[in-house]
């Protein structure tokens, strides 16, 4: 039997389609590679027994002549996402004993289709972060190189993908979350237009920035995988009432005449296949074009102070009253200060101290404001380079992964660690990043484009 | 006279806005689908959103929304057609997210007011700010254990009206006033129950004094949770003199928050737990802004029920009742509603005497309201009825009434029961009066002779000798047709 872990997502629901192995026998294969590869430390959660009872049910319907759109395949599911009766900790000690009693919509959305659950992936700590270091349950290795780190915040996703121990994962991403493990594992991962998936049941860390997407072995895999997940959600008021766009049908693979506009600001620094890539696209058919992006510097602080401001109020309800890990105190103020100071760790509470400020009667007039201000210039940025070119297209990480060592001592936090992410992060504009680590960005609403285009980028070897 | 209150330096004057949360009447609260509705068991009517779960978001109810744009149609107020809600931001054990979801920046409703009477009986007219949405919090329930608090969640994020005056209040009376005429209206409107007693309508009182000519505002003293129209009366009026004795003796106060305690009747400092200093408002990012259309709020307008003043206005010019009858009427909705029913087709200025006189007594005697009355007011137009088709007598009516008022039964069951049915039978009748003519010879030569008056005392040996069942008026025509005859 060949080892169906090696599948794509793409052939595992061919495969399945035509019957050539049934859900319980690949979902078997992933498990045992989950066993296999658990030092990496990607699954905070496995559900192995969950997992073979929804393959079997898979199958069953099947039988019956009932498929979804991912009918029988096993995925990960970021420990971001609100599972109902699976523990869901957010990579945090303070939710380190919490089982939602409701799904998130997304996630649901992928059970309807017919997907498999094999487990909750590894995160940084509410999602903050770039290497995983930060999670209460330690950090996931990279999957080609266990001295480094996995990348963040979806690094448990992207190792996951990556060692084969799921078809396909979910991920979350705030300030470049997917496309950065997509690029560290050598994966590929999309995140949609925000408002095209619900944020309903997924933990929020910062509101307006929040998109949950996929990471994948392929684009295609990605089409597959995001196009059940999107659709208006009446539970979330930010979700857009925009019709879902046919994904795996615009994979045409033609790219002739796109205007394709590389920003000067995001190729400071280049990989090694940059220029093979840029020829590579010319040899396509399409049409590149330099364009500029003159906020790109301010993103990271604006980031920072948006995010930051707004996880702080997102996190407040964690205070041991009603669920979660409680530590207890005298008083209820000591109470609130001993559950929040054991329960979340350094990088949290930085976050969260510094968001406080950020939107504090006079740390709001002098940094929120103006943060949002700066916020809608660098969407004037690209409003602007869209009026030239239909996509744009840079390395998404331009820097290897770092080592484990280097993320304690605060690699994560380097300028070329996320410096070509954040910017596309703070406008809601779909993006994506290719499994060579090349990076698509497109305009809002777009996000057939994006994955059209990538899926021609991953041809770049 | 002009509330003042004097002491040994100055008179002095008072200023006082009252804050007004009231509970909105919907079927579920303002930002999640658990019931609104009040009591249940504890923690039985919440939503994921409600306790503050992880990945749960906010949906507005637009009947919440609805209600306030009424409400602000009855403070006569402008209808913003741009508001955002914000996030205000503090720790305690009744806020399950750690932010309260309200509207700082843009609310719903701006300025307006409301007419009240004040203390020389004149009409004043009071500001107000705004309105805007809000979320309440849960209910902590101190007392259950020594040390440790507990909380029903059943009223966290049900929907809150905050109505804001502007400092226009300068005596207890005038706030009486405002907060019985804001009560009045919201009943009316059917956005609020208005019921103090169970926190769906509470006030917090701002009060600071000064002395009368001075200009500017001193420091302000926040009262908060008082739940009786009594005693935010009494409160303002105790803060005020206490506020005037300390700057008589020469010293100052904070600027804080007190609670009124109406046993001991005094106001008390209350422990700062609750006084953050900054709440950090910011637009919350998970709600879009609120856009109206023109077209949405005169719809909401087109469907607004009469209102006091103006049903009070109709009931003068078009029913003929004079003004207290109709201000007695139109005093609360329940009575408008009751009165109207019983109305149908009949003489307005009876069935008011019916209502405020034998009905509201029974009423009060029996601490009953009106809409539990046992006399419906299909019940009591009935009663009326049979005193004009002459079936009963007027004084047989009352005694009928209070028989109604215990049973529960329809005048005509009763007359029919008790055979009350007054002697209309004209030949009965005289015969009776021949009787009692015959028996009274000398009274009728006294009649004969100009003592008009006696008419009355036969008329009520007449009533007496029928058990009252003899239909007065045509007792009395009988009686002067049976004088003429006898010579």
């Amino acid at each position: 039997m060949t080892d169906l872990t090696q599948l794509t997502l793409t052939e595992t629901i061919n495969g399945l389609k035509n019957k050539e192995f049934s859900s319980v026998e690949v979902t078997q294969a992933y498990l045992k590679n989950m066993e296999q590869k658990r030092d990496l430390n990607a699954y905070i959660t496995e559900t192995p027994d969950h997992a073979l009872e929804m393959a079997k049910a898979s199958d069953e319907r099947r039988a019956q002549g009932v498929a979804g759109k991912l009918e029988g395949v096993p995925v990960a599911i970021k420990d971001m996402y609100c599972t109902k009766g699976i523990k869901t900790t957010a990579a945090s000690r303070i939710l380190s004993n919490f089982i939602p009693p409701f799904e998130a919509t997304t996630t649901e959305r992928l059970w309807q289709a017919g997907a498999v659950c094999l487990g909750k992936t590894n995160t940084d700590e509410f999602a903050m972060g770039s290497s995983t270091i930060t999670s209460y349950y330690g950090v996931t290795k990279n999957p080609h190189d266990p001295t480094k780190v996995a990348g963040g915040s979806s690094g448990g996703s992207g190792c996951a993908v990556g060692a084969h121990m799921c078809a396909g994962a979910t991920g979350t991403e705030t300030g470049g979350s997917i496309r950065h493990p997509a690029s560290f594992c050598k994966v590929a991962g999309f995140k949609p237009t925000y408002g095209r998936c619900s944020r309903y049941g997924v933990i929020a860390y910062a509101s307006s920035l929040d998109v949950p997407g996929v990471l994948c072995r392929t684009a295609e895999d990605c089409a597959h995988m995001i196009e059940p997940m999107m659709g208006y959600d009446e539970k979330d008021s930010t979700s857009s009432k925009r019709e879902v766009p046919d994904l795996v049908g615009a994979l045409d693979k033609n790219i002739k005449g796109m205007k394709i506009g590389i920003p000067k600001e995001y190729t400071e620094l280049v990989p090694d296949n940059w220029q093979k890539a840029l020829d590579f696209l010319k040899e396509q058919g399409a049409e590149l074009v330099d364009v500029d992006m003159p906020h790109t510097e301010e993103a990271g602080m604006v980031y920072y102070v948006v995010s930051q401001g707004e996880a702080t109020t997102n996190l407040a309800r964690y205070d041991g009253v009603r669920y979660g890990v409680r530590e207890e105190g005298a008083t209820l103020d000591e109470m609130y200060m001993n559950t929040r100071m054991k329960g979340f760790g350094q990088e949290v509470r930085n976050r969260m101290i510094l968001g406080t400020f950020f939107t504090s009667a006079k740390g709001y007039n002098d940094y929120f404001v103006p943060a949002q201000k700066m916020r809608s210039l660098i969407k004037q940025d690209f409003d602007r380079a869209f009026e030239k070119v239909d996509v744009l297209f840079s390395p998404a990480v331009p820097i290897p992964p770092f080592s484990i060592e280097e993320a304690k001592h605060g690699a994560a936090k380097g300028r070329f660690n996320d410096n070509y992410l954040m910017p596309s992060c703070l406008t809601g504009v779909p993006a994506g990043c290719a499994n060579n680590g090349l990076q698509v960005i497109g305009r809002m609403w777009d996000d057939a484009t994006v994955l059209k285009v990538l899926d021609v980028v991953e041809m770049v070897k | 006279m002009t509330y003042i209150i004097k002491g040994k330096t100055a008179d002095w004057e008072m200023i006082c806005g009252l804050e007004i949360h009231c509970e909105i009447l919907s079927n579920s609260k303002v930002f999640s689908g658990a019931s609104a509705e009040f009591g249940g068991d504890p923690n039985t009517h919440v939503a994921f959103l409600d306790c503050g779960m992880p990945g749960q978001l906010p949906v507005l109810n637009e009947k919440c929304l609805e209600q306030c744009i009424k409400t602000g149609f009855g403070l006569n107020a402008k209808i913003n057609k741009h508001s955002v809600f914000d996030r205000k931001n503090y720790f305690y054990g009744d806020l399950p997210t750690g932010y309260q979801i309200t509207q700082l920046f843009y609310p719903i409703v701006g300025e307006g007011y409301v007419d009240v009477t004040d203390e020389d009986g004149n009409i004043k007219r009071i500001g107000v700010e705004r309105l805007h949405l809000e979320q309440d919090a849960a209910k902590s329930i101190h007392d259950m254990h020594p040390t440790q608090s507990y909380i029903d969640f059943n009223r966290a994020g049900v929907g809150l009206m905050e109505i804001v005056s502007k400092p226009d209040i300068t005596s207890p009376e005038q706030a009486g006033d405002y907060v019985r005429k804001l009560r009045a209206m919201v009943r009316y409107m059917g956005t609020c129950d208005g019921n103090m007693d169970q926190g769906s309508m509470r006030c917090d009182i701002n009060v600071s004094v000064r002395p009368v000519g001075e200009q500017g505002f001193r420091h302000r003293v926040e009262i908060k949770n008082v739940n009786s129209v009594k005693f935010i009366m009494q409160a303002i009026d105790m803060e005020a003199h206490r506020q005037v004795d300390l700057y008589e003796q020469g010293l100052d106060f904070p600027q804080e928050t007190r609670l009124f305690d109406a046993e001991n009747m005094e106001t008390r400092s209350m422990r700062s737990k609750e006084n953050a200093l900054d709440y950090r408002y910011f637009p919350d990012p998970d709600l879009p802004p609120v856009d109206l259309t023109d077209e949405y709020i005169e719809k909401i307008r087109s469907e607004l029920p009469e209102l006091p003043e103006a049903k009070k206005k109709r009931y003068m010019e078009s029913l003929g009742l004079p003004e207290y009858d109709a201000r007695i009427l139109t005093a609360d909705k329940e009575t408008a509603v009751y009165y109207e029913s019983a109305l149908g087709n009949r003489d307005p200025k009876k069935v008011a005497n019916w209502v405020m006189g034998d009905l509201f007594a029974k009423l009060n005697e029996n601490y009953v309201d009106i809409e539990n009355s046992p006399v419906t007011p299909e019940n009591l137009g009935g009663l009326i009825d049979l005193i004009n088709d002459g079936t009963i007598s007027g004084k047989i009516a009352k005694e009928v009434f209070i028989d109604m008022f215990e049973t529960g039964k329809t005048a005509a069951a009763i007359v029919e029961e008790k055979g009350l049915k007054q002697v209309s039978d004209t030949g009965a009748i005289e015969k009776m009066i021949e009787e009692v003519l015959r028996a009274n010879m000398d009274k009728v030569a006294e009649i004969k002779a100009g003592k008009d008056k006696l008419k009355g005392w036969f008329v009520g040996q007449i009533m007496k000798a029928s058990q009252g069942k003899v239909n007065p008026a045509l007792a009395n025509q009988l009686l002067d047709k049976k004088l003429e005859e006898v010579s």
